[in-house]
């Protein structure tokens, strides 16, 4: 099992209270960060602003919520692909658009997973689940470099 | 006639003075030669004689028979036409008689004086008697004989004489007639011929007036005539062939006014034709192209008015010599179109204008009308084109900001709206999960109708999601296996609950030309509602196949379910619209509205038959 922290980006915080839900009635046990606008989730994996002192590598796994405040969660995506440090960094999209367009973009910027929230909390709580089953349990995260 | 005449009479003339003068030469010949032969034949006959008493030969005395027998058939056989030599003849020829009787008493005599030994010595008297008579008259013959050699030479003279003159006279006839001839010649001919020469010369100077006119009725004055006939026709040819040219020359400058006013008019027309060019550019430039098509353009000058405004040729200046047309524009005059001359030109039949400049004007006028009517029309839609353009435009900008803010809105809607669905469900549940001891039934019941009524928003906004997306994006029309499709979804569903007994029934080959996406949004739909409407049938067919619809295929999906009461088809394809309620049969009334939008935008139309616990089958065209 990695040891990674998760890092949730997430603006809304029923969905972040039911994600940390599900996340716990499926014992996960790693670190939870939770950041609340794309400037944030960039900031902590970046290490800098208010998290430039920040300890450790990078997250075993990133939930990024697409509409996000400040820069939105396709951004993230791109420019954490852009960098050296992080373009390995394992993401996965977790939103409530099913809109086709940010699916494929969303993949075509590299992302490792696009999981849509439903709103019936069974399934929501399964796709959860599924993620931490998938990247958290299987997954071995890349080697940190640097 | 009268050449020949004197010829002929020349002729004769010298005929017969040839003959005269070659009798007269003869007979002088003849004479010369007869007086010649009877002096030689007297000498003979002398000299004979002489023999015949010196030697008493009768050798002798033949000879001289023989010489005088000669003399006589000599001066028998002459015969002469002047009377003095027959005159003379006659005295010969009685000298001859006279000789021939002396003779014979010489020779008696002699012969007898001979016999007679004894007077043989010398002649007698007698003797001497005779022989000076035979001597004297021999005498007279030889002088007679000159006289007629004489008289011949004379003769001769004469002769020659009067050949001489006569040949004068000849000659003076023959140079007379000769002139006569001339003169005539010249009269007739020569004067003709050059009256001739003078008339063909003068009709290669091309005077067809001059005529040579030779009177008379001989070849030259036929010739003459025959020609002064064909100055005649010539010179009418001529005449009318100056006619024609004139005409000819009359009509070339009508064509050519013609031509100016056709110019003119076409340069109108094609001014009007310039792309882009206004209204008063047109009339500047229509006015400009005016004085060339009048028939003096260097004394020409023009004005139009419209409307108060006025556009001229730079010369312009007003005249008493002027042409004016009304520019009649909607039936009302609008201005006019004037031509002034600047200079007075020489009156013709109609004027100092022609007849035909007075009908151009008009046609100017008339076609400057038009051409400014139809400017107005043109500006009227151009400004109307205009207005419109930026209308689309607006509209076309408006439209796409609609657009936007709809794009806007369904993301809005499909993040935002379901965000609270999601927590209004999610916390239900976790109050059922984790307090659900600490209620009643009836509280937990009313939880899950919180939970079953966000989930059922949640259903409805996905559903208009799909609607709305339907009717947006590119179709992207290709090949589209249908059968293959309903196959697909049938399978799908079958797998969604196995346990139901249904029988597909899809006819293959379906293939039709659309966007594979929608197209299977259709049968999803279609197959989907026969599939939840045959849910209360232990036992069910769902049937896809082709069938003829005025000549075009049209598809359809058929059950034997629920069907509907065809009163309320025309509600069938509208959204939100439900034949049954939910509790009887789930869903949102979205789909076979979502169905109608597909088709809708391929071209083609569905509709449905049925009939209550009869099926439903739904036909689409594309």
């Amino acid at each position: 099992m990695t040891d990674g922290p998760i890092l949730i980006v997430e603006d809304n915080p029923d969905d972040e209270a039911l994600i940390l839900r599900a996340l716990k009635k499926f014992n996960v046990s790693n670190e939870i960060t939770v950041v609340r606008d794309g400037a944030e989730a960039l900031d902590y994996l970046f290490k800098t602003g208010p998290y430039a002192d920040r300890e450790g590598g990078n997250p075993a796994v990133v939930l990024l919520d697409l509409k996000l405040p400040k820069i939105d969660g396709l951004e993230v995506l791109r420019r954490v692909r852009a960098d050296e440090q992080t373009k390995l960094q394992p993401v996965v999209i977790l939103t409530s658009s099913d809109e086709q367009e940010d699916m494929i973009q969303g993949y075509d910027l590299g992302a490792n997973s696009y999981v849509r929230k439903p709103v019936e909390f069974e399934a929501f709580s399964a796709a959860v689940n599924q993620l931490g089953l998938y990247w958290l349990l299987l997954n071995e995260p890349p080697p940190e470099t640097g | 006639m009268i050449g020949t005449v004197i010829s002929t009479a020349i002729a004769v003339a010298v005929v017969g003075e040839h003959y005269v003068s070659s009798q007269g030469v003869e007979e002088a010949f003849r004479k010369h030669d007869t007086a010649d032969a009877v002096i030689r034949t007297v000498f003979e006959r002398t000299t004979v004689m002489g023999d015949y008493l010196l030697q008493h030969e009768p050798r002798a005395r033949f000879q001289w028979q023989r010489a005088n027998e000669s003399l006589g058939r000599m001066l028998d056989d002459a015969a002469f036409a002047s009377e003095r030599s027959g005159a003379t003849l006659v005295t010969m020829r009685a000298n001859h008689l006279r000789t021939s009787e002396i003779f014979p008493r010489l020779v008696r005599a002699f012969e007898a004086r001979r016999a007679d030994e004894g007077a043989a010595e010398l002649s007698s008297e007698l003797e001497q008697r005779l022989v000076a008579q035979l001597l004297t008259t021999s005498q007279s013959t030889v002088s007679l004989a000159s006289q007629l050699a004489r008289d011949a030479d004379a003769e001769l003279e004469q002769d020659l004489r009067r050949t001489e003159w006569l040949g004068f006279v000849l000659s003076v006839c023959l140079v007379t007639v000769l002139a006569g001839t001339w003169f005539i010649f010249a009269q007739r001919v020569v004067r003709p011929i050059g009256r001739l020469q003078q008339g063909i010369r003068a009709l290669a100077r091309g005077d067809f007036e001059h005529r040579i006119d030779v009177p008379g009725r001989d070849e030259l004055a036929q010739v003459a005539r025959s020609f002064d006939t064909m100055a005649e026709r010539l010179k009418s040819t001529m005449v009318s062939r100056d006619e024609a040219e004139e005409a000819l020359r009359q009509h070339a400058h009508d064509l050519g006014e013609r031509f100016k006013e056709l110019t003119g008019l076409y340069s109108l027309s094609k001014i009007f034709d310039r792309p882009g060019i206004s209204l008063e550019e047109s009339l500047q430039a229509v006015v400009e192209v005016l004085p060339p098509a009048w028939h003096y353009p260097e004394i020409t000058c023009a004005r139009i008015t419209l409307d108060g405004r006025e556009f001229t040729t730079g010369n312009l200046e007003e005249t008493m010599w002027r042409q004016a047309s009304d520019i009649v524009v909607g039936g009302e005059p609008a201005g006019a179109v004037e031509v002034f001359y600047l200079e007075e030109k020489p009156e013709l039949d109609e004027g100092p204008f022609l007849k035909e400049e007075r009908s151009l004007i008009d046609d100017i006028a008339a076609r400057l009308a038009q051409s400014i009517e139809r400017m107005r029309a043109e500006g009227e839609i151009r400004k109307l084109n205009v207005e419109l353009e930026e209308r689309v435009i607006e509209r076309t900008a408006e439209l796409g900001a609609v657009n936007q803010e709809l794009e806007t809105f369904s993301y809005s809607v499909s993040h935002d709206l379901r965000a609270p669905l999601r927590s209004m469900d999610g916390f239900s549940h976790a109050l059922l999960e984790d307090y659900g001891d600490k209620l009643d039934a009836e509280g937990r019941d009313y939880l899950q109708r919180v939970r079953a009524g966000s989930q059922k928003m949640a259903q409805l906004i996905d559903d208009l999601l799909k609607l709305s997306r339907v009717t947006r994006g590119e179709l992207e029309r290709r090949e589209v296996d249908l059968s293959q499709l309903a196959q697909a979804v049938a399978a799908k569903l079958q797998e969604s609950a196995p346990e139901r007994r249904i029988t597909f029934d899809i006819a293959p080959g379906a293939v039709v030309e659309g966007d594979a996406r929608l197209m299977r949004i259709v049968l999803e739909n279609l197959l989907g509602n026969a599939w939840k409407f045959t849910a209360k049938h232990d036992h069910a067919t769902i049937e896809f196949g082709v069938t003829n619809h005025d000549g075009e295929p049209a598809y359809f999906v058929r059950d034997d379910g629920a069907g509907f009461d065809m009163a309320y088809a025309d509600k069938l394809f509208q959204p939100f619209q439900r034949l049954h309620t939910s509790t009887e049969f789930g869903g949102t009334g979205i789909g076979l509205a979502t169905v109608a939008r597909v088709v809708k935008r391929h071209g083609g139309s569905v509709w449905a038959e049925s009939g209550v616990e009869q099926g439903a089958t739904v036909y689409f065209t594309l």
